[in-house]
């Protein structure tokens, strides 16, 4: 998989390459906007990381520029500022897939990364499936070696988006954004005793657990590939 | 009559930012410094600072966002968002021995603020209120309707205040200025949520009741 990485910012884009280089990511990086643009017409990329705040052409003028191409279906993940929800708007409004606010977490960059690579092929897999963990978003059934789980619609998006992300760490503040629509640091365990709630009914024999507490960073469904 | 030189959000933040930032040097330092076989435990430290810093930016940032475009208000059912707030975080509650429970929630109670500053805000407001309510009692949330205005109190021992913490929490919330001195990070954290419902017409009063309870009146205005 290619990435093309659009960030100014040297020792940002230095920290960023790295991390998904270890991920097994081949990554371009482009410095200024003009550069960027000319990099994703001449070649191919699977997903382009596009910070907003770039000399020469700026990251929403290279973004329509692509969008208006009309050939160039990639994935686009901007970078923005916290403060600027409108600019956010009008990203989305010129055709980024998704947006990550800084200062971000690598984590998180990474699960977005992930997602967005997959997203195709999501949208139409309509089962998911961990080991012998089967989530049905249809029916809206869970059953785990064939016997059926019930769940409360807040532990059914909570499985639901760990098995989304089978195989990777998500922390507590990625669960309680994608699963309550809150960005803000609980001060009361409420992640962790959904967590307790699931497992309960989810890992029922203590030999083979699926959710797994990663410490300090927060949990993991299935192990990693 | 003496001014008393006070103190804002901007003053309170950069005192709220340094302690994570020197908690996070001193750790950084002190281990490179010193032969370290646990770092996990270091790495677990330093992104608890971290995640703390990033939450300062980001109250920082929404508060200075919507008070120089206030969102737009809507038609928003006040009973519907407290009873999704009481259902999600009563359980945490529960799992600590704290009981959360509402009263005047079954019909909608239409308010006229926007959604997306109501909703994080009542989330924020419980979740303190559990955290600093001790165990074995109860939190209690009243939703009541006053002269065209939607009132909800919500009354436990956690929130009780000191009066210099009372004073201080109410100027925050309702004008961003309050009396000098330092703001604690409870009171810091509890005003800029005020502050960003104040920003949309919304009042409060905190009254000690009999102890140990006290009550945060939040009134909202209704259309």
């Amino acid at each position: 998989m290619r990435i093309l990485l659009a960030e100014d910012d040297g020792p940002l884009a230095s920290f960023v390459s790295k991390g998904l280089q270890a991920e097994n990511y081949l990554v371009d990086v482009a410095a200024a906007g003009d550069e960027a643009h000319a990099m994703i017409t001449e070649r191919g990329y699977d997903l382009i990381i596009l910070d907003l705040n770039l000399p020469h052409l700026d990251g929403l003028q290279v973004l329509r520029k692509v969008r208006s191409n009309g050939s160039t279906s990639t994935p686009i993940l901007v970078l923005t500022q916290r403060s600027e929800v409108q600019e956010r708007v009008r990203c989305l409004d010129a055709g980024a897939d998704d947006y990550l606010t800084k200062p971000f977490s690598f984590a998180e960059l990474s699960a977005r990364v992930r997602a967005l690579l997959r997203r195709r092929g999501q949208l139409t897999e309509s089962v998911l499936r961990v080991e012998d963990l089967v989530l049905d978003r249809v029916q809206r059934k869970v059953t785990r070696g064939g016997r059926i789980i019930e769940l409360t619609p807040k532990e059914f998006s909570l499985l639901e988006y760990l098995m989304r992300n089978a195989g990777r760490r998500v922390t507590r503040a990625m669960i309680m954004e994608h699963v309550w629509n809150l960005a803000f640091d609980t001060m009361t365990n409420v992640v962790d005793v959904y967590i307790n709630y699931l497992r309960k009914k989810v890992d029922t024999s203590p030999e083979r657990p699926l959710i797994q507490t990663i410490r300090g960073v927060g949990y993991q469904v299935g192990s990693g590939s | 009559m003496t001014t008393v030189p006070e103190t804002d959000f901007y003053a309170a933040f950069l005192h709220e930012l340094n302690q994570p930032v020197t908690a996070l040097r001193n750790l950084l330092e002190l281990t490179a410094y010193r032969e370290s076989n646990d770092w996990p435990a270091v790495v677990e430290d330093a992104l608890e600072n971290v995640e703390r810093i990033v939450e300062l930016i980001d109250l920082m940032s929404e508060l200075k966002r919507l008070e120089r475009t206030p969102a737009a208000p809507e038609r928003v059912d006040l009973a519907g968002l407290v009873r999704e707030a009481i259902e999600d975080l009563g359980i945490a509650a529960a799992e600590n021995g704290k009981q959360l429970q509402g009263e005047g929630l079954a019909a909608p109670a239409w308010v006229w603020v926007p959604p997306a500053v109501l909703r994080p805000a009542l989330f924020r407001i419980f979740d303190d209120a559990i955290h600093h309510t001790p165990s074995g009692q109860i939190i209690n949330i009243v939703l009541r309707y006053y002269s065209g205005t939607a009132r909800l109190d919500i009354a436990s021992a956690g929130m009780r205040f000191s009066p210099s913490e009372r004073e201080t929490l109410l100027a925050l919330a309702h004008t961003s200025r309050g009396p000098r001195g330092a703001v604690t990070r409870r009171v810091f954290r509890l005003a800029l949520t005020l502050r960003t419902l104040a920003l949309h017409a919304a009042k409060f009063a905190l009254s000690a009741g009999e102890a140990p309870t006290a009550t945060l009146q939040i009134v909202l205005p209704v259309k």
